[in-house]
């Protein structure tokens, strides 16, 4: 049975950001309508069955209730939910194992990280309804949908429209890891606090995969100095604090911020980069893991991440081929 | 732009949070099991659980700072300055309370310290709060004003009502919604079509955010910029807090109630505030376990020393005291 999963991030759009900066708010009305998009989308490709993630919200088991269920099975999964990413992340893994065919992830950075660490070689199409998103896509849902599902029918091919995402893997004390998506700075300090970060005389140094001059958020300090695409292998470092730069950044949407620049350079693929506290380590914009004074983090630049559907190659492709097109 | 001091956050600062996030758990489990005994009488709203919220919301008011409480508002109190011996006193209807003993657990106030009332209402104290914020800024006078509240004050039309006009008016308010997901015995979602009380915030024309409520840095930080917002002229803001009380609505039974399992009780209280926090502070190296052993040991102390204050201490006379501090005199 061809599957699309569909995993949301109830928090999206409405932590701290709003206040710090000039975020827009995404209540949960909106993102019930944008998920019910997204699956009017995929049903259209034809898949038989969508499998999700009931979150604290239940936003998805909302959006689905108005959609008619007489050519779709629609089923959640079972397990417990906390109203944390690891809800996301064990979605993602429970998805990988019922042999999902590409999953539909709406969230910002953070909710794809959750993924990406349920489930990395995920075939996912993300879509942004939260705030300085680099990682997932700004665009309508109902193409992201049927994209979704034109691959999971294997009516596109997964390896002619989707490229392997980089992502930034982070080895810590006691042989436990994790990643990044887009980038991983150390900041001073000791707290989680709210994991946002405005304060950008508290940067440290920073890793980035991703440093496209079109995004909002920390990857757009690197973005100034060096362009790195998404598709390009490779990233940068860079070392913040008193230097003989400085750089002008969006460091949240519509919040220019000066940076002091001490150095940067280009990263190549599986070069590690060694990060030593005490600060805190913020991954993809939110601060996450607190290390300690002399501990450190390993942190290399990998090609190993999700499968990402590039959805205008997808309806390219689909279009092509006469996909929609039926003679009378 | 918010404020630019953030991630790093000073030791007074962090010994502050932690004291009043204990000054609030030691003399809300003192006065639990008084009330148990019925040595305080009438009903006890406990804010067990909830330190988070207030600490943090207060540690980023100025002393001069104005704030609005609800029926749960010891917490509130002891996180303004309030002392242990005239709201001990209080709570037992004695005349040396902060009210003389005329208003009890549930509409315990201090002007002096800017605590403008705990309030029986539920909602009550959001409009009192705007009506504060509107008079600081017709007297610009600089002062702001933060109303405390719960999730369900949020279905009153009273708060529809304060939160509209303090949008309207561009008054100097922090909104700090409690969402403990209960009003009273009701849960959330039969009352609500919506779980996050931030959503509604967009409505009446200001920002709306969520935050961590168990964890206080986290409070602190978004109150911070809330507060900053409001003191420079940009209006309300509104963070709901997600957070949980530990007992019963009214009273000291934590597990066995009807409304909600034993199961989800023990998984928020595995998040206790204070716990967390000591454990962040350990690991930080700004206070060991040993030092917050002494901190509890001397809040304790003066809990105790409070105790026997209150019940050292006279009722009010009837026969020159009920119908003293009625109506405003005036002058």
């Amino acid at each position: 049975m061809t599957t699309v999963g569909i995993i949301a991030s109830p928090t999206a759009g409405k932590d701290v950001r709003r206040l710090v900066g000039h975020a827009g708010s995404t209540g949960d009305v909106d993102k019930i309508a944008i998920i019910r998009r997204a699956a009017l989308g995929a049903i259209e490709s034809g898949v038989e069955k969508i499998l999700f993630l009931d979150d604290t919200r239940h936003l998805i088991q909302r959006a689905l209730e108005k959609i008619s269920k007489s050519n779709i099975s629609m089923e959640p999964i079972t397990q417990a939910v906390m109203g944390t990413g690891r809800d996301s992340q064990k979605a993602a893994a429970a998805m990988k194992e019922a042999g999902v065919g590409s999953v539909i992830v709406f969230g910002g950075d953070g909710t794809n990280r959750d993924v990406a660490k349920g489930w990395i070689d995920a075939p996912m199409v993300p879509l942004s309804v939260g705030t300085n998103n680099v990682f997932p896509f700004h665009m309508e849902s109902t193409i992201g949908g049927i994209a979704a599902g034109l691959v999971a029918r294997g009516i596109v091919p997964l390896n002619e429209v989707a490229e392997r995402a980089k992502i930034i893997r982070v080895d810590l004390a006691g042989g436990h890891n994790d990643l990044a998506l887009v980038d991983l700075v150390l900041v001073e300090g000791d707290f989680i606090g709210s994991r946002a970060i405005w304060d950008v005389t508290n940067l440290k140094e920073g890793i980035f995969a991703i440093a496209e001059p079109t995004a909002v958020g920390l990857s757009s300090i690197a973005a100034t100095l060096q362009t790195i695409g998404r598709d390009e292998d490779g990233g940068v470092y860079v070392q913040m604090g008193l230097g003989n730069q400085t750089v002008r950044a969006p460091i949240a949407p519509g919040s220019f911020e000066t940076v002091q620049i001490r150095s940067h350079r280009k990263l190549v693929l599986n070069e590690p980069v060694t990060i030593t506290g005490p600060g805190v380590l913020a991954f993809d914009g939110e601060r996450d893991y607190i290390l300690s004074e002399d501990e450190n983090a390993i942190a290399t630049i990998l090609r190993e991440g999700p499968w990402v559907i590039n959805t205008q190659k997808a309806m390219d492709l689909a279009n092509l081929n006469n996909y929609f097109v039926s003679s009378n | 732009m918010a404020t630019k001091e953030q991630t790093k956050i000073s030791k007074e600062v962090l010994f502050d949070l932690h004291r009043r996030m204990v000054r609030i758990r030691l003399l809300e489990e003192a006065a639990g099991r008084l009330a148990s005994e019925a040595r305080i009488p009438g009903f006890i709203h406990l804010y067990v659980g909830e330190e988070a919220v207030a600490a943090g919301g207060c540690v980023a008011l100025k002393p001069e700072d104005q704030i609005t409480s609800t029926h749960r508002g010891h917490g509130h109190l002891v996180a303004k300055g309030g002392q242990f011996k005239p709201m001990m006193a209080e709570f037992m209807g004695k005349a040396t309370g902060y009210c003389k003993g005329k208003g009890g657990s549930m509409h315990i106030s201090d002007l002096d310290l800017g605590m403008l009332g705990a309030n029986g209402i539920v909602g009550g104290g959001v409009p009192h709060a705007v009506g504060a914020a509107f008079a600081n800024k017709y007297k610009n006078n600089g002062l702001i004003t933060m109303a405390f509240f719960g999730d369900g004050s949020t279905n009153i039309g009273a708060f529809h009502e304060a939160a509209n006009m303090a949008c309207a008016l561009h008054l100097p308010v922090v909104f700090m919604c409690e969402n403990n997901e209960y009003a009273e015995y009701t849960a959330r979602d039969r009352v609500m079509a919506i779980t996050d009380v931030a959503d509604r915030a967009v409505a009446y024309g200001m920002p709306g955010v969520i935050v961590d409520g168990m964890d206080v840095v986290a409070v602190y930080e978004a109150a911070r910029v809330a507060v900053e917002r409001a003191r420079n002229g940009e209006g309300p803001s509104m963070i709901e807090c997600k957070t949980y009380r530990f007992y019963n609505h009214a009273g000291v039974d934590a597990f066995g109630t009807p409304y909600r399992s034993d199961e989800e009780v023990r998984e928020w209280m595995e998040r206790d505030p204070i716990k967390l926090f000591e454990a962040q502070l350990a690991k930080a190296k700004v206070l060991s376990e040993e030092q917050a052993k002494e901190i509890h040991a001397e809040i304790q102390a003066e809990v105790d020393e409070a105790i026997e204050f209150a019940e050292a201490s006279p009722m009010p006379d009837p026969s020159s005291d009920m119908l003293t501090d009625v109506y405003t005199e005036v002058s």
